[in-house]
């Protein structure tokens, strides 16, 4: 997920811009990279590039870098990846984190932001264990998130990135 | 409270009569509810609570626009109504095209064959879900943690129109959740059981073998190879199918779908083939005693079953009465919203593919190397393409089941995997687990069924490729 390429950095930037305008002044509190969620079940945690909070933070075992109720995060991708494609025989599989997170009960949707094209998918819960999936691709259109409210459009997700950097 | 809401019903016809006149559609839904919410998560109680709401919304058109408001105090009824039928005057700028129903007056009440779940003190309802909890956290030491939720809802909701109508009608539902994670090491396997009711507290006691079986599950699944990923010929067992024609197909029958979306219409035309000859699927809240039956919609409309398939050719979807309105064709009572908070949507109620004439043990015949999958875990969709993750699966070898394997998914298309129907098993299961999410609106009750299915050509996944780690 995160190289620490300065595309990267730009994404980041303009999403937590985004998100905090959005909805961060509301009952949601969008925390940056570097905080951890913690997976009970596995015994381990994850960092997210970002994620949205709903309410107040629950920590495990009241540790401060264990936060347990995420209802969105963000991933942003490094490498160029087959995207979706409606003519394909499958959904695109998304393996590695979200797939390690899909069991936490708070979390409602999982956003994957595409750094070498303007692209996102966003799969968010639809049922307790089924998942839907949109997909945005372009610079002129807008995600619309499945909690939160927020509208997100890909012109400002993708400000100042050089697509033409390779990454 | 019931005294309120009765008294409320002479206030909303009232309403709709004085208001009526100035759109060309005003609708009052007041709701009435109590409800139990317990989830143990490794046997700890982390949600317990008995909740009592009252609240409703009012909508209105006007030249095909909608205004709409919700209230929680019976108090605030006027000043919605006021709103909602300012709201639809100022977007109004087209034409109103609802499909007729037939005003009526009527109180129903679905009817429960054992105990109501209102009758259960909150210390039992409790006491059972710490049971389940025990059963399964004592399966194995595997067990890593295991989480058990109930919730009850009994409803009353009060409809009044501006046409006449006047609807009164009750039901109790009720749900229990099981799931239960193992781990040796790094290897994490999680299974689950899902059930519900509309007709009595006691289908919840006594699931001890079938909740165990979750945990026995994931247990199992520790120490089983992955499937080897490929496109195989495979059976599934009926919930799996039920899943399938709900999730798969059944949303792309909601015509407030393909009403907004002309590919999808034009995909979903009727009379195109879809599947065999022995291909039947229907949808409807007409048939008793599951988790999507009622009487009346949300909109007033009777419950129906609708044929969606038949003979393997499109023949029907899903309507409100907007929709079927502006497609020109009949309200089939599909308008449901989830409570007070949400306008209805086309949703599905019991959807079902119908039992098939192949004894289940020669939906495996001739197979040389294929897949049976039983249940599920979970499940992505995307318009027609869906990727569902079987509960447990075994190899099937030369038209005999064989070793079992874990991590299977299918996934495929719809379209093409309803052609792919080789074969329609003659059993046939309704699963209750139903809880349908769209636009927002969660957890509403579904019933979904159907038999063992044989199919062609399904891409098999084993232990997924991680792009990303």
């Amino acid at each position: 997920m995160s190289d620490g390429s300065i595309n990267q950095g730009r994404i980041l930037r303009n999403l937590m811009r985004l998100m905090d305008v959005t909805c961060g002044h509301s009952l949601y509190e969008v925390l940056p990279r570097g905080v951890q969620v913690w997976l009970p079940d596995q015994s381990l945690g994850v960092y997210p590039d970002l994620m949205v909070v709903a309410g107040e933070p629950l920590l495990h075992d009241g540790k401060e870098d264990r936060v347990l109720n995420p209802c969105v995060m963000f991933e942003i991708l490094a490498n160029p990846t087959p995207g979706y494609n409606p003519d394909a025989a499958t959904l695109p599989e998304r393996g590695g984190i979200f797939r390690r997170c899909r069991g936490i009960p708070y979390l409602q949707a999982y956003v994957f932001v595409h750094q070498t094209e303007a692209r996102v998918e966003q799969f968010y819960r639809a049922e307790e264990n089924l998942w839907g999936m949109t997909a945005q691709s372009g610079l002129d259109s807008v995600v619309e998130l499945a909690i939160t409210d927020a509208r997100l459009p890909m012109m400002d997700i993708y400000e100042r990135v050089d697509f033409s950097l390779l990454v | 409270m019931a005294a309120s809401i009765d008294q409320a019903k002479a206030q909303m016809q009232e309403l709709c009569d004085r208001w009526g006149g100035r759109v060309d559609y005003l609708a009052i839904r007041l709701e009435q509810s109590e409800g139990t919410d317990i989830l143990l998560r490794g046997g700890r109680v982390e949600t317990l609570s008995e909740a009592i709401a009252i609240g409703g919304h009012v909508r209105a058109c006007y030249r095909g626009g909608w205004g709409f408001a919700s209230f929680n105090a019976l108090e605030s009824l006027v000043s919605c109504v006021e709103a909602a039928v300012a709201a639809a005057r100022l977007v109004g700028d087209d034409e109103t095209l609802l499909a007729p129903v037939a005003p009526i007056t009527i109180t129903r009440r679905l009817p429960l064959t054992g105990k109501d779940p209102r009758s259960i003190p909150l210390a039992r309802k409790k006491a059972l879900c710490s049971h389940y909890a025990d059963l399964l956290q004592g399966v194995d030491n595997r067990i890593a943690t295991t989480s058990v939720r109930y919730t009850d809802v009994a409803q009353r909701v009060l409809l009044a129109t501006a046409e006449g109508t006047l609807i009164d009608q009750a039901w109790s539902d009720m749900e229990m959740r099981f799931a239960a994670t193992a781990r040796d090491g790094d290897t994490v396997q999680t299974g689950r059981e899902t059930t519900g009711s509309r007709k009595a507290y006691e289908d919840l006691e006594g699931l001890d073998s079938q909740v165990r079986g979750a945990a026995q599950r994931a247990v199992a699944a520790l120490d089983l190879p992955s499937v080897h990923g490929g496109t195989y010929e495979v059976v599934i067992d009926p919930i799996l199918t039920g899943l399938f024609v709900h999730e798969a197909f059944g949303h792309l029958s909601e015509a407030d779908m393909a009403y907004e979306n002309p590919d999808l219409l034009e995909s979903m035309s009727m009379g195109r083939r879809f599947g065999p000859d022995s291909l039947q699927i229907f949808d409807g809240a007409a048939p008793e005693g599951h988790r999507g039956s009622y009487f009346y919609d949300d909109e007033g409309t009777p419950a129906t079953t609708t044929q969606l398939i038949q003979d393997g050719v499109l023949v029907g979807r899903l309507h409100s009465r907007e929709t079927a309105g502006k497609l020109g064709e009949q309200p089939t009572g599909n308008a449901r919203c989830l409570n007070y908070h949400y306008s209805p949507l086309v949703r599905m109620t019991n959807t079902w593919i119908e039992r098939g004439s192949t004894p289940v043990n020669d939906l495996f015949a001739d197979i040389k190397e294929g897949v049976y999958a039983r249940n599920w875990l979970e499940g992505m969709t995307n318009g027609e393409m869906f990727t569902f993750t079987a509960g447990e699966a075994w190899m099937i070898r030369n038209g005999q089941l064989a070793e079992p394997v874990r991590d299977v998914t299918l996934s495929g298309n719809v379209f093409r995997t309803l052609a792919d129907i080789a074969a329609i098993g003659n059993d046939f299961y309704w699963d209750e687990s139903g809880g349908c999410g769209k636009g927002g609106q969660n957890g509403l009750p579904v019933g979904c069924g159907g038999p063992s299915l044989r199919i062609r050509n399904v891409v098999v996944g084993g232990e997924a490729d991680d792009w990303y780690e």
